[in-house]
């Protein structure tokens, strides 16, 4: 039993850093390869977990020339435009110019009812109001929406709005993120002083954001 | 960049296990494979004495290298090694002709265990 767990522990560790290593994916977002590649170093890991006859380096090593080759290949894909299509495809347009494709929509086997599912995941009911749609790698459908139906933005109406800013958390269950509070340009001694103005500590803040203009809000721990 | 230098100490990491598994193993099957066939011919000329001491010295290299072999090699085919050679030194003590029988069993191990470390058509498919 303890063997088990210690090999659980070893191997945890392997695989997350070889996770890791892969770069940061959702897994609706992965590329054909690397869900293989993950999908492969789970079923491996498996292996020395169940069977203890077999040497936890075995399963190590696997997994690390899984990684390695997964690093290697999108390194060549990104430098190969042609490996790429090779490996993950291309993306295809389903909906041109308002216009089904249905030619396309074979080549990828996709059905009418797949197409309306996917359009209204987007929050599309109306086929009509679609201009483009790019039937992506990973599966995903990515729409344009004809002018007439896009929504209005400020710019087209004129209106003067507030600069860019990305709100950053700054403290999160009462510790200062030194790394956010250089991002938005700020210092502990700013940070201090807000708090101070609003007459919390530090310990009691669940959670503050911050952007560069200096708007901030503060969520205060829940008192047990 | 920081990817491309993970990959490679990851390729030194599994290049030097691999290395260590081929030179490991080999190492351990010339010794042991050395031992075992003295064991054999000591017995085939009748020098029981000396074929239980070499016996003995087999099972000795034998426990001594045993956890470095379990390291790369699936432990049953460890275990199936251990208790042939276990058998070895009773079977020169009793003069048992099943000894000659064990020695080959232990070589047939042994030469299994290489053989699968090998890079061949074999262990590959």
């Amino acid at each position: 039993m303890a063997i088990i767990i210690i090999r659980t522990l070893i191997l945890y560790i392997v695989v997350t850093i070889g996770i890791r290593l892969m770069g940061k994916r959702q897994i609706g977002d992965m590329q054909p390869n690397e869900l293989v590649v993950t999908l492969l170093i789970s079923e491996i890991a498996a292996i020395p977990l169940q069977d203890t006859t077999q040497p936890v380096v075995n399963g190590i090593v696997a997994v690390f020339m899984l990684v390695i080759i997964e690093i290697v290949m999108s390194v060549l894909t990104m430098k190969f435009l042609r490996l790429r299509q090779l490996l993950s495809g291309k993306a295809i347009i389903i909906i041109s110019d308002g216009k089904i494709d249905q030619q396309a929509m074979k080549q990828v086997r996709l059905t009418v009812i797949d197409l309306i599912e996917l359009l209204r995941s987007q929050e599309i009911f109306d086929i009509s109001t679609v201009a483009y749609a790019v039937l992506e790698v990973n599966g995903n459908l990515s729409v344009l929406l004809k002018n007439a139906e896009q929504p209005v933005t400020a710019k087209q109406m004129s209106i003067k709005t507030d600069t860019d800013a990305l709100a950053m958390p700054v403290i999160t269950d009462g510790r200062i993120i030194g790394e956010s509070l250089t991002a938005v340009n700020s210092s502990e001694t700013q940070l201090k002083k807000i708090l101070m103005q609003k007459n919390i500590l530090c310990k009691d803040v669940f959670l503050m954001t911050l952007d560069r203009c200096g708007n901030y809000t503060i969520t205060k721990k829940e008192k047990k | 960049m920081k990817r491309i230098i993970a990959a490679v100490v990851l390729a030194l990491i599994v290049a030097g296990l691999c290395f260590a598994d081929v030179v490991m193993t080999n190492r351990i099957y010339n010794t042991l494979s050395a031992n075992i066939k003295e064991c054999r011919s000591a017995f085939l000329q009748k020098d029981y004495i000396t074929a239980e001491k070499k016996a003995k010295e087999l099972e000795q290299n034998w426990t001594e290298r045993e956890d470095i072999f379990s390291l790369f090699i699936n432990h049953e085919l460890i275990d199936e090694m251990g208790v042939s050679v276990a058998k070895l030194v009773p079977l020169a003590k009793t003069q048992d002709d099943m000894f000659l029988i064990e020695c080959r069993v232990v070589e047939m191990t042994l030469k299994h265990i290489k053989n699968d470390s090998r890079v061949n058509l074999h262990s590959i498919l």
